[in-house]
Order: C-alpha cells, then structure tokens, then sequence
C-alpha cells in the first residue's frame, strides 16, 4: 500500500521537521508600533480629555448635567464633529484615487496591518501604510471560513499581522498597489447539496471555494473579475484543442452531450477530452486517461467555466467516483452576496 | 487509540521496561521512551516487530486502514513506482518547498496521527481550514511525486 510506504518514509525524514512539527507554534507577536505612532496616540487622548474637559466645563452633551458653564447649542456642535474627526483620523489615501472607508479605531492603527483601500480605473486596491514591500518569495492564501468572514475583516480592519504578511508576499501587484477583490459586489459560489463547503482562500483579486464530499471527491471553483478571466482561462476554454504543449492525435464528435473530442498526446501519456456547452452556458471541459487505460470511463477531472454580467468562475473537479450529469454539473454557478 | 498510548500500553500489560523492549527491538531504550511519548512514531517495519514481541496484530498499533494512510496512498500517482531509499530525501525536498505551516500541519497529519480537531486546536485554526490546507497539500505532494519520479 503507497500510503504506508509514504508514512514510512515520513519516518526517516530529517529530524528537524520532525522537531519544529512537534513544537507548539509560536503565538504570532503583532510587530512593535512605530514611536511616532505611539506619540500620536498620545496626542489623540490628550485631546479627547481636553475635549471632554471642555464639554464639561460647557456643560453641553453626555456631560451637561456636571458643572460648567452651559452652551446655547446642541450635541450638532462643531465640537462633536472636531471630536468625531479628531478620532478618526485615518492615514490618506494615494491622490487621485477614490478611497473606499473602512473601519477600526486609532488605538489599531499599525503601519504594518493598516491600509487604505482604494479603486483605480475600475480596479480595487489595497495600500499598507508601511509600504507593501514582500519579504518572502512563499505564496499563499489568506483562508476564511465565508465570503462575508472576508469581506467584514477587509472592511473592519481585522486582518491578522500573519495575514497581512500573507497579502503582501502572494498576492499580485501594480504601481498602483495591492489588487483585491471588488467588496462591493462579492459572490458566493452555488454548488449541489450534497459539495461540503471548505471554506474560502482569498487570493487578491480572486478568492476560490474549496470543497469536497463523503464520497471522496474535492474540488476547487475559483471567482475572478471578467477580464482576468479572459485573460488566464480564455485560451483554455476557446483554443482547448489548438494548445500549446498538446499533440493532437485525433479529433472528432461525440453524441453524447453534443460534444467535441480530441485525443493527444501530454508530456504524462494519452489523454482524451471532451468539451461542450451546458443550457446555462457553462463550458464544461472532461478529461480521460486514454481508452484502454485505468480508467476511460469516468473522467479524471472535470472543468467548468461560467461568465455572469460582472463575474467569471473556473471549477475544478477530482477524485470523481462516476461521470456527473449534466444536470448536476448545470447546479454549478455564482450568487451574489 | 495512538501509536504511543498503544505501545505503553501493551509493554505494561506485559511487564516489561522501556529498557527491556528496546533490547529485544535491538533500539535505545531513548527511542521507545520517544514513541511512547509521541515525540518520534516507529515505522510499519518496526511497528510489526513491536507487534511481534507482544505476539498481537500490527493493527492493534496501528490500523493499517486507518483514514491517514488512505488519504496519503491518494498522493501516489497511478502507475508510480516509489524509490524507498530515495523517498524520505525527495519528502523533505516537498516539505521544504511548503510554508512552514503547511509543512507543520501535514506532518501533524501523516507523521504525529493526529485528527484535524487536535491539528485545529495546536495551530488555532478552524477544522474546515485543518481540512483546506491538508487537502491542498496532498494535491501538491501528488504533483510533485509525479514531476519527481515519472
């Protein structure tokens, strides 16, 4: 049995992994905050008390029932607002971009986790306050339980230093910073009953959906912007046939689900897939080992690739114990939050 | 049961010493202390000459059907032929291609036996993510063996 010789050779690895595997992780230390933020810190309470103070002795506001001397005006004073705007100061945003607000208090403000968000030219961005710089050449991706567990922690100011790290290492870049996803217009992904939803790993501009079911079959259905679809799955779905990497052996119909065919050659051995057009307009795209092989019936994985008006999704299959049907692989598609 | 508790538990019903095990292991008595505390985990090898000393089934150890060894036979590509002398140095070249977390928590996995609750609790994590991470890990060691050794 292969698993019990991988286990046996897990065995005889290096006992450094083994060690570090062992240990406890280390509780991730938030970074020191920068002494000039701590003096800003300051400053902001010296000036609420002195606020406060000054309310008090106006006895105006909360505090109009203590001594003082009484204001003709109501809590709509310019005193509130210079109080409401001296808390809530944020770091500013790049010129000529429209910001988008987020949450958090002055007391979290870290150079390392805080960030301003922005769009430009249609495109959402996402700027540390300490620069965005990548440390490390890892990518990943940050995990949330659901879509709306991401969207309130980008919003709310609520990402872990650890994710933070995460963001600025893997997910991709222009001169106008970190892309993320439109938080304005996210989307769950609509999978059939019986898909046990894994949660979802953000990945910048995308975030995909990881799934499995007791059966043993998993999967992955990943929500991108149009045009990033366009330009990574495109090719993949249109030119399919025409590749680069691929010698085509053969190509012909199926009748079956009115489907294209094609056998080829890949750099791993013969392979035969399908493609065709679900009603809803979905590509669904099935691969096979070649006939004859281990298994020419069922295939080795299945891809779909759907477009909404604002949004693309790519899925991807594994594992499956039998060809699905088109009318479960039709139950496949977006919702908007 | 563990591998650990499994072990203590066999050699005290047998009355015999860590000392007195590892001698008819031809081990240090340090190593069986080591798998009895779950610091280090004998292979299937070894596990069947334990087994045999106390004259039981090596699945009284460690269940060879157990969910873990079925999830890591589905790292193994069809038709792959695995090196054993080669595959401990080709799994640290994959565990040193991970994140350290990613390494970690497989290793909790494949290596310690632990369940994704127990994984989920020691790195703070949700199990769904425990889930997520093992899930991908596995497709990546899939992938690697294949471009290693096809």
């Amino acid at each position: 049995m292969n698993g019990i010789a991988l286990f046996n050779a897990l065995t005889k690895i290096d006992d450094r992994f083994i060690d570090r595997a062992e240990k406890a992780p280390a509780v991730p230390e938030r970074p020191r905050r920068a002494p000039v933020r701590r003096w800003l810190e300051i400053a902001a309470c010296a000036c609420l008390l002195l606020a406060v103070s000054l309310l008090i002795a106006n006895r105006v506001g909360p505090f109009g029932h203590l001594g003082g001397k009484k204001k003709s005006s109501g809590p709509n004073d310019s005193f509130y607002s210079d109080v409401a705007a001296a808390t809530d100061a944020r770091p500013s945003t790049q010129a000529g971009t429209q910001a988008i607000g987020h949450g958090g208090t002055w007391a979290a403000v870290d150079e390392n986790t805080d960030y301003s968000l922005s769009v430009v030219d249609g495109r959402n961005y996402l700027n540390f306050g300490g620069g965005n710089a990548a440390s490390s050449s890892i990518k990943d991706a940050v995990y949330f339980e659901t879509v709306d567990a991401m969207v309130t922690a980008i919003r709310t100011n609520s990402l872990s230093p650890d994710q933070c790290e995460t963001i600025r290492n893997s997910f991709p870049q222009d001169e106008n910073g970190i892309r993320i996803v439109d938080l304005d217009h996210v989307y769950d992904a609509v999978l059939p009953d019986e898909l046990i939803s894994m949660g979802v790993e953000w990945e910048g501009p995308s975030y995909t959906f990881e799934f499995y079911d007791e059966n043993g079959v998993f999967g992955n259905l990943r929500v991108l912007t149009k045009e990033d679809y366009e330009t990574l799955y495109a090719d993949q779905y249109t030119a399919f046939f025409d590749r680069a990497g691929i010698t085509v052996l053969s190509r012909g119909n199926v009748a079956d689900r009115n489907a294209e065919a094609v056998l080829y050659e890949a750099h791993d051995g013969t392979r035969r897939a399908i493609r065709y057009a679900l009603a809803n307009g979905v590509t669904v795209v099935e691969t096979y080992f070649a006939p004859g092989g281990t298994s020419s019936a069922i295939p080795v994985t299945v891809e779909l690739y759907g477009e909404t008006d604002a949004a693309a999704f790519y899925a991807k299959l594994y594992e499956l114990t039998e060809r699905p049907t088109v009318e479960w692989l039709s139950r496949f598609g977006l919702t908007e939050r | 049961m563990s591998i650990a508790s499994a072990i203590t538990e066999l050699r005290t019903k047998a009355a015999l010493s860590q000392k007195e095990l590892a001698d008819r292991l031809y081990v240090s008595r340090e190593l069986v202390s080591k798998w009895e505390t779950g610091s280090r985990v004998p292979d299937f090898l070894t596990i069947g000459a334990i087994a045999g000393v106390f004259r039981v089934s090596p699945d009284a150890i460690a269940d060879r059907n157990d969910l873990v060894f079925r999830e890591l036979s589905d790292c193994v590509p069809q038709g792959i032929a695995l090196p054993e002398d080669d595959l401990p140095r080709i799994l640290e070249r994959f565990l040193s291609k991970l994140s350290l977390r990613e390494a970690d928590v497989f290793l909790n996995r494949y290596y310690f036996l632990k369940n994704t609750a127990e994984i989920a609790a020691k790195y703070r994590l949700g199990e769904n993510h425990v889930r997520s991470i093992l899930s991908k890990t596995r497709r990546k060691l899939a992938k690697y063996l294949k471009e290693e050794l096809s």
